[in-house]
């Protein structure tokens, strides 16, 4: 166990931070003290498994970022590719409705048919029996969809001229584009569909924009962002000093607090969290959803350090909500109770390092514990007392 | 609505940040600002895009080292410099590997070493790097991050107490010296981590 004093001194000799004399010394004592050589090495050792740490970190961002990257190259490609499908197949329907006008319409002519009708909520349901394929079965429930997320289709009218043109293009890509995906698999849909979280509603031209083009490839790329975790980084509240913040330094994803609001926080926004457990939704620029990911806050151990004599005391600032509460403080060593303080009113309360008695304490560690008056435990931590 | 771009910085900038131990949104700068260049040249010359992707980020680690160690000239361009690491880093595999690496004439007025500092442990040990991460997954995210910006980032407390809540340099300078001692006791805690104290 090396002191504080002992550490700093062997951090500055590994750092180049001693004076020639100093170092000398210390040079002089390690070569005497076996202890303190090992001493050196084992803090060598554990600067390198930071660096190295540091390293990997770094590797992984970028190799994260290289993904990123590819993955949107090949949605672009794909994008692309299905353009120039839609673009031929929408070709082709003009063709055939050019040559259908010299020929008395059949009504089984299931492309025609999509693309003339003004379904009602009626020919909706009709247009169930008469899926194309899988993948408008699909969209067809996405449509269908009132529950969870769906505050596109909330009230709307889910089929229109412009949506049933869409749907004769959008049925076949996808069809050529999710792989014989099994038909039963809509859950995905439903559960990250996107624009699901945007609590405006939506005219009708978003929705076709969202299905037809933003929501190309949306089921594997979807799936695909399912179990991703959002990196984060936070910072635990000192009871009545510091809030609990969290920041998000992965920037695959915009953020929304699922239980708080829905304000999207993006990343490096440092955004103050109560305690508690708070869920953190990730979404990617496809809309997609990650799995809320749930973040517990609570009050962290903090470990001060006051020096009377100089006039270094420890501030609390105590709001409305957090007061009443019993400040105790006990001795390290013997566990003895030297200070209880009962906080009743909200604001700034200031402990000096004094005993209940109003004497002061010597120097030496502390351990203080907050509490409700009921008992119930709020936090613990050290105080240091410098004289 | 969600669309991210990598956002642009001047070389001043991303000195800057990475002496404040930010990185990912320049890490993505420079992915963008090098990569492709860089991928592109080494592909021309016999690489693969995984061996581009695996030089480019020796490279921009080597470019972080010296922004840290305060040896970068601020005089270079950023991106200059990381594609020339990356160039020779290249050349070197190559002539390791006896790939010909077209116009050997590349190698002109290269005056960066591309030696790294020598940590202890090879970032390209695997097992020793799968170690690593456990070793800091049990010292906790929070030392982890604080020891970083220390060690790594060479970050002033007071910085380091601004950056992660704490009330002051002393309270950070706590902090640090209790994740140190942390660190090191999981170090002799665990018997293949501390053999390399003898290796």
């Amino acid at each position: 166990m090396i002191d504080f004093n002992r550490h700093i001194e062997i951090e500055n000799y590994i750092q180049g931070k001693l004076t020639p004399e100093k170092r000398s010394v210390f040079e002089a004592k390690m070569a005497s003290d076996k202890h303190l050589r090992e001493e050196v090495e084992l803090q060598k050792l554990a600067n390198s498994v930071i660096a190295t740490g540091a390293k990997l970190d770094i590797k992984n961002q970028l190799q994260n970022i290289h993904s990123d990257y590819k993955k949107g190259k090949a949605n672009n490609r794909n994008f692309k590719l299905l353009t120039v499908i839609g673009a031929i197949l929408l070709g082709i329907t003009y063709m055939i409705s050019l040559f259908g006008e010299e020929e008395p319409k059949k009504e089984d002519n299931p492309v025609i048919e999509k693309t003339i009708n003004v379904p009602n909520d009626n020919t909706q349901k009709e247009n169930k029996e008469n899926y194309q394929n899988e993948s408008d079965h699909a969209l067809q429930q996405i449509n269908d969809s009132k529950a969870t997320d769906s505050p596109i289709s909330k009230g709307k009218p889910t089929n229109k001229t412009p949506g049933a043109i869409r749907d004769s293009v959008t049925s076949v890509d996808w069809g050529s584009f999710t792989g014989g995906r099994d038909s039963t698999d809509t859950s995905i849909i439903n559960s990250y569909r996107p624009g699901g979280l945007t609590d405006s509603p939506r005219n009708d031209n978003d929705t076709v924009k969202t299905s037809g083009t933003d929501n190309e490839g949306a089921f594997n790329l979807c799936k695909e962002i399912e179990d991703l975790k959002p990196k984060y980084s936070m910072t635990q509240p000192c009871f009545g000093k510091t809030k609990g913040t969290i920041s998000f330094n992965d920037s695959r994803f915009e953020y929304f607090q699922t239980n708080l609001n829905n304000e999207p926080y993006t990343n490096f926004d440092e955004v103050e969290v109560p305690t508690g457990s708070i869920f953190i939704t990730g979404i990617d620029d496809k809309n997609c959803k990650t799995k809320p990911l749930k973040v517990d806050v609570k009050y962290d151990d903090c470990t001060y350090s006051i020096q009377p004599s100089n006039m270094q005391f420890l501030e609390f600032s105590f709001n409305e909500d957090e007061v009443p509460v019993i400040f105790t403080l006990r001795s390290a060593r013997s566990g003895f109770e030297v200070y209880k303080q009962i906080i009743e009113f909200a604001g700034d309360f200031t402990y000096e390092g004094i005993a209940t008695d109003g004497s002061q304490l010597p120097m030496g560690n502390y351990v203080y514990l907050v509490t409700k008056p009921s008992g119930e435990f709020i936090t613990k931590g050290q105080i240091t007392i410098v004289r | 609505m969600f669309k991210k771009r990598a956002k642009k910085y001047t070389d001043q900038q991303i000195i800057e940040e990475i002496l404040k131990g930010n990185s990912d949104q320049v890490l993505r700068y420079l992915y963008t600002a090098v990569q492709p260049k860089l991928s592109n040249w080494i592909k021309r010359n016999n690489g693969s895009e995984d061996e581009a992707q695996d030089i480019f980020q020796d490279a921009v680690l080597s470019f972080y080292e010296y922004v840290l160690q305060g040896k970068f000239d601020a005089s270079k361009s950023v991106d200059g410099f990381i594609f020339t690491i990356g160039r020779n880093k290249w050349i070197n595999r190559a002539k390791q590997k006896s790939k010909i690496v077209s116009g050997a004439d590349f190698i002109e007025n290269i005056e960066i070493e591309t030696e790294e500092r020598g940590f202890e442990i090879s970032a390209e040990n695997n097992n020793s790097n799968q170690k690593i991460e456990a070793l800091l997954t049990q010292l906790g995210e929070r030392c982890k991050e604080l020891l970083t910006m220390s060690i790594f980032y060479n970050m002033k407390m007071v910085e380091i107490a601004e950056s992660m809540g704490f009330k002051g340099a002393d309270a950070a300078k706590t902090k640090n010296y209790k994740c140190k001692k942390r660190l090191m006791k999981l170090i002799k805690e665990d018997d293949s981590v501390k053999s390399w104290l003898y290796a």
